[in-house]
């Protein structure tokens, strides 16, 4: 018997690694264009119809992809370039229960939010303080969350930030969200809905009850594209950029930047004959350097201001009266919008939605001009409802009264009513008092509300977000309890799991059906959107199939594959699929005197398990680059990603 | 001004270092130049003769016999080694970090009507002959006490007759390469034992390379041996026209494919199967564990067959050019996967945990000595990938021959 395969050549090839959130995407996109631009062939190999296998490096010449179209027939194209597109990586380092179900890595969080109707109560935990991790915060105590922390387990805060951090950290403390520094020391579980998360931070060990951990990251700087072996033309790119630009506008950027920065190292690798493009090429590598470049401006210039008790310290008051988004003149007049969105953020959103175009936001316009243009600014409030942060009030300063008028974008569940009282609050979420509900203008999304608000002048500067007064919390649990019960889904089926039944969601993936229900397992964990990962096997009606690929129905039979008895609140592997610890592989590389991360891989075989490394890879480089190996540059190019199943001819 | 020392050993992998040992024990002073970052980028050493190429006769079977191994691999290696000879086999003093030496007997598959097969069935008659006569115990088995004994078969079938050779060995590569590593390392100042090394130049008065941030050139008072695996032919070749040297050619480069394979079924441990050109054997790491679960292969390392199957014997230069895309990969090596795996083995569905490429050098049985000196200090050792016991073979009867000098 012989099978079929077709073999091809490119250039460049791209491959998408398994787990990838969209694809193409941006960065991909860009790379892709350019470098056809000048004359090379680019081939993308990814999404649900044509899956890469793995790439065989080949480092004097590129390297071959191996990849299965939807008919199961296999392509083996050889190339001079290769990029493996791959997402970001989430895993915290390895501690007590880290690999049990109650941690979910920061994707299927964001899945879970948007698809599925599990509990978020009481609380939530977040590794990771970064935008992204703060974003989800945000979003958790906007929709109801009593609370919600987001910890740092790194020493090095900054290094991991991008611009956009401090807009992020605003809306996630205004709404009441929590940022600590600690240690997780074991996650443990106490009932079927509530895990105990013992920290360990500079007062002793603390203890969390949560409904879940989410590990975001980001664990550790990471350069985004690498080369491995250097000089060799075999890239790796992390993917940043969510499916739409309006989730993760930073992200988004951020790839694309970082697309068009490889292309051109790509271009001058490949093509010799440039000389008449020579100029707009190094033109495109400057303007994507310069663009990276303001991605890290927090790192080098964070924009952190002080506070001096509950008030804005007075010269950072000025500074931000000072800054060029915010109104000098008009806004003592008339409503207008105040642009307060003080680091250089590649997020262009509000500049975008701008009827009158009085917003500017590009780096280059904040460099020469003003952000905003008060003549042009009609206060319709569109740039209020667009801003993802929440960084843009409309503001109506009257000196010489007692209250002044600042409207304010509201995302929570339940809307505000005319003549009510909110609490006030400042920038890091604390109380400043109380402001009555003068208004509710009309907004063009139904998820937001914008509130105008009588405040006291003194208020006007310090004031940036609201909520209910504690005498509420009672009616705003019982609100938010009949809101759940009203938009409970109806189209309930019985199926049976495990030979019981039970009632879940029709036409709803297997996988998010069992997170419903309480029974979800470590594997599922990943919840790719294409199956890609291979991990969440179930038998449905006696037949092996992938739980995140299958939907529910009426009588269906579903039955999970025994839990890994290694998976457990007590233990502790780095790699749980082969039982391999944190300490083992330290050990190996001490005694060994180690060198490069493919020593370690042939001496502990880690990554060589069911999952190939996708849940243990991020911490063991994290691990072997304190052990002073060069693992952050490093690029495992092992064959094949996922296990393959080798189609019959 | 140059340091000196008797031996400068140039190379990547286990043979350097298997010299270093010798050298060392012989109260001898070594160099040891490593281009790589460390001993373990070099993977093209084998755990076990496949018994696939070259003349394959008694004499080569009775040098992969476990008594004619432990001869070679014994006095090599500093600490223990485990043996290992069936799955019942768990009493006494055992180290689970120690390489294991496994004694496994080897299967060779042939349908009566096998056209692919490098070997027919006259010819693997007449190695049962000359196997009987080196009493090695050979069988010869027919239909299903020959399937039976191979590994990974989930369907009884008659089509198939094999022969049978018990005792034959293989090892664990990485654990006995460390093994000799942390000796080494014990008994050699770091200054001694140098990884990432780069333009290594032969010169006047002795050798000269850049390590450690710096040019250092040293002096060798008994020779400079480099050892030649793929990793080494572009530096080796750059040499040959700077000093204007002959370098031997070799058959070719031989592509080996070294398959991990998920399997339904629990391969049986004490038999190494050869079917067609594939070599085929219950893959694990130390001792082998069961499960009696009905998901034996999702527990960890109990169900994976390895296949070390051989691809084509590529031109020397061509391994580094678009010539050796053809080799990995390809859709025969695919092809024979799918016909083992659902053909022969009767599986109905399988899935590819890694594959490991490797190129070894094949060289032709009369080029002789594995040593070729260009000059009275400058030597080359060759064989230095392939399988484990030929790498030592060679190293010792090169580290030999200098001893005799």
């Amino acid at each position: 018997m012989s099978l079929s395969i077709r073999d091809g050549k490119l250039d460049v090839l791209v491959a998408a690694a398994p787990r990838l959130e969209n694809w193409p995407s941006i960065g991909i996109r860009t790379l892709s264009v350019m470098c056809a631009e000048f004359g090379l062939n680019v081939g993308q190999f990814g999404g649900d119809h044509l899956k890469v296998r793995g790439v065989i490096p080949l480092p004097k010449t590129g390297g071959i992809g191996v990849i299965e179209d939807i008919q199961g027939r296999i392509h083996r194209i050889s190339a001079r370039s290769i990029i493996r597109v791959v997402p970001p990586e989430f895993s915290p380092n390895p501690f007590p229960g880290w690999q049990t179900s109650g941690l979910l890595p920061i994707p299927t969080a964001e899945i879970l939010l948007k698809n599925s109707r599990i509990s978020w109560e009481p609380s939530i935990a977040i590794f990771g303080t970064g935008n992204r991790a703060l974003r989800l915060g945000s979003q958790l105590l906007e929709r109801g969350t009593q609370e919600v922390f987001c910890i740092e387990t790194s020493s090095q805060w900054n290094a991991k930030r991008y611009s956009g951090w401090e807009v992020e950290r605003r809306r996630f403390e205004i709404a009441g969200g929590k940022l600590i520094e600690a240690k997780p020391v074991q996650l443990l579980r106490v009932s079927p809905l509530i895990w105990q998360l013992r920290l360990q931070d500079s007062q002793g060990i603390r203890i969390l009850e949560v409904a879940r951990v989410i590990s975001a990251g980001p664990m550790q700087d990471d350069p985004g594209v690498k080369e491995y072996p250097p000089g060799a033309g075999l890239y790796e790119l992390t993917q940043t950029a969510r499916p739409t630009y309006a989730e993760d506008a930073e992200g988004w950027s951020l790839e694309e930047q970082r697309g068009r920065w490889l292309a051109t190292k790509i271009i001058r690798s490949l093509t010799h004959d440039i000389h008449t493009q020579r100029e707009e090429l190094d033109q495109t590598f400057r303007t994507a350097k310069v663009g990276l470049k303001y991605h890290s401006r927090h790192q080098v210039e964070p924009f952190l201001p002080t506070y001096e008790g509950k008030w804005l310290s007075s010269s950072d008051t000025k500074k931000i009266k000072e800054f060029s988004g915010v109104p000098k003149q008009a806004q003592l007049s008339r409503r207008i919008a105040s642009v307060e969105c003080f680091e250089d953020i590649p997020c262009r959103i509000c500049e975008k939605i701008c009827p009158t175009s009085a917003i500017q936001v590009h780096p280059t316009a904040r460099a020469k001009s003003s952000i905003l243009d008060e003549e042009k600014c009609t206060a319709c409030g569109l740039c209020v409802q667009a801003c993802p942060s929440g960084s843009i009030p409309m503001i109506q300063e009257a000196p010489d009264r007692s209250t002044s008028s600042l409207t304010l974008a509201w995302r929570g569940v339940k809307p505000w009513k005319v003549g009510e009282f909110a609490t006030l609050l400042n920038r890091r979420g604390e109380s400043l008092g109380t402001a009555r509900i003068q208004s509710l203008p009309s907004s063009d999304s139904p998820a937001i509300q914008l509130v105008q608000l009588e405040v006291p002048t003194h208020l006007l500067w310090d004031a940036r977000g609201i909520r209910r007064g504690r005498s509420q919390n009672a009616e705003d649990q019982n609100f938010l309890a009949a809101f759940a019960k009203a938009d409970a889904p109806t189209d309930k089926v019985e199926i049976l799991l495990n030979g019981e039944k039970r009632l879940v969601r029709d036409k709803t993936p297997i996988s998010i059906a069992l997170f419903e229900v309480g029974q979800n397992r470590p594997e599922d964990a990943l919840l790719c959107s294409d199956g890609s990962c291979g991990l969440c096997t179930i038998l449905v009606d006696s037949s092996k199939k992938l739980a995140c690929q299958t939907k529910t129905h009426l009588g269906i039979s579903i039955k999970t594959l025994p839990a890994s008895p290694q998976i457990s609140s007590s233990t502790c592997f780095l790699c749980s699929c082969l039982e391999i610890s944190e300490e083992k592989v330290v050990d190996r590389v001490r005694q060994g005197k180690l060198r490069s991360p493919e020593a370690v891989l042939s001496m502990t075989q880690i990554g060589e398990g069911k999952c190939h490394g996708q849940l243990c890879m991020g911490p063991l480089k994290r691990i072997l680059t304190e052990q002073g190996l060069p693992a952050s540059s490093w690029i495992d190019w092992r064959f094949p990603w996922t296990d393959w199943v080798l189609p019959h001819n | 001004m140059a340091n000196e020392c008797d031996y400068v050993l140039f190379g990547t992998g286990l043979a350097p270092l298997v010299a270093a040992k010798h050298f060392l024990l012989q109260g001898k002073s070594v160099i040891l130049l490593n281009p790589d970052l460390d001993f373990f980028l070099e993977d093209s050493e084998l755990p076990l003769d496949p018994l696939l190429h070259g003349k394959i006769n008694a004499q080569r079977i009775l040098e992969n016999t476990i008594e004619r191994a432990m001869e070679v691999i014994r006095p090599v290696y500093p600490g223990s080694i485990e043996l290992w000879s069936s799955p019942n086999e768990k009493e006494g003093y055992y180290d689970p970090s120690a390489p294991h030496l496994r004694q496994r007997g080897r299967l060779w598959i042939s349908s009566f009507s096998n056209p692919h097969a490098d070997w027919s069935w006259e010819q693997l008659e007449d190695l049962y002959v000359e196997a009987s006569d080196a009493h090695l115990k050979p069988q010869i088995l027919e239909g299903l006490p020959a399937i039976r004994r191979f590994p990974g078969v989930a369907a009884n079938t008659d089509h198939f007759r094999g022969l049978f050779i018990p005792k034959l060995c293989d090892i664990e590569i990485a654990r006995y390469r460390s093994g000799i590593l942390e000796f080494i390392r014990e008994r050699l100042p770091p200054d001694q034992l140098l990884c990432d090394v780069s333009q290594v130049e032969v010169v006047e008065n002795g050798i000269r390379y850049h390590a450690q941030g710096a040019w250092k050139s040293v002096q060798p008072k008994e020779s400079f041996l480099v050892f030649w695996t793929p990793r080494m032919t572009q530096w080796l070749t750059q040499q040959s026209k700077k000093l204007n040297f002959k370098l031997p050619r070799p058959k070719g480069i031989r592509v080996w494919e070294q398959w991990s394979l998920n399997s339904r079924e629990q391969p049986a441990p004490a038999t190494v199967g050869l079917f067609e050109n594939m070599v085929v054997w219950a893959d694990f790491d130390g001792l082998p564990r069961f499960s009696s679960s009905k998901w034996a292969h999702e527990s960890p390392e109990t169900s994976r067959l390895a296949v070390l199957r051989a691809g084509p014997l590529l031109a020397e230069g061509e391994s580094d050019s678009q010539g050796s895309e053809q080799g990995w990969v390809s859709q025969d090596s695919l092809g024979a996967l799918n016909h083992l795996c659902y053909d022969f083995l009767k599986w109905s569905q399988f899935s590819i945990r890694s594959l490991r490429a490797k190129a070894i050098f094949e060289w032709d049985a009369r080029d002789g000595e594995s040593l070729t000196e260009i000059n009275p200090k400058f030597k080359i050792v060759r064989r230095c990938d392939g399988p484990l016991v030929q790498i030592l073979r060679s190293v010792r009867s090169a580290c030999e021959e200098r001893k005799g000098d």
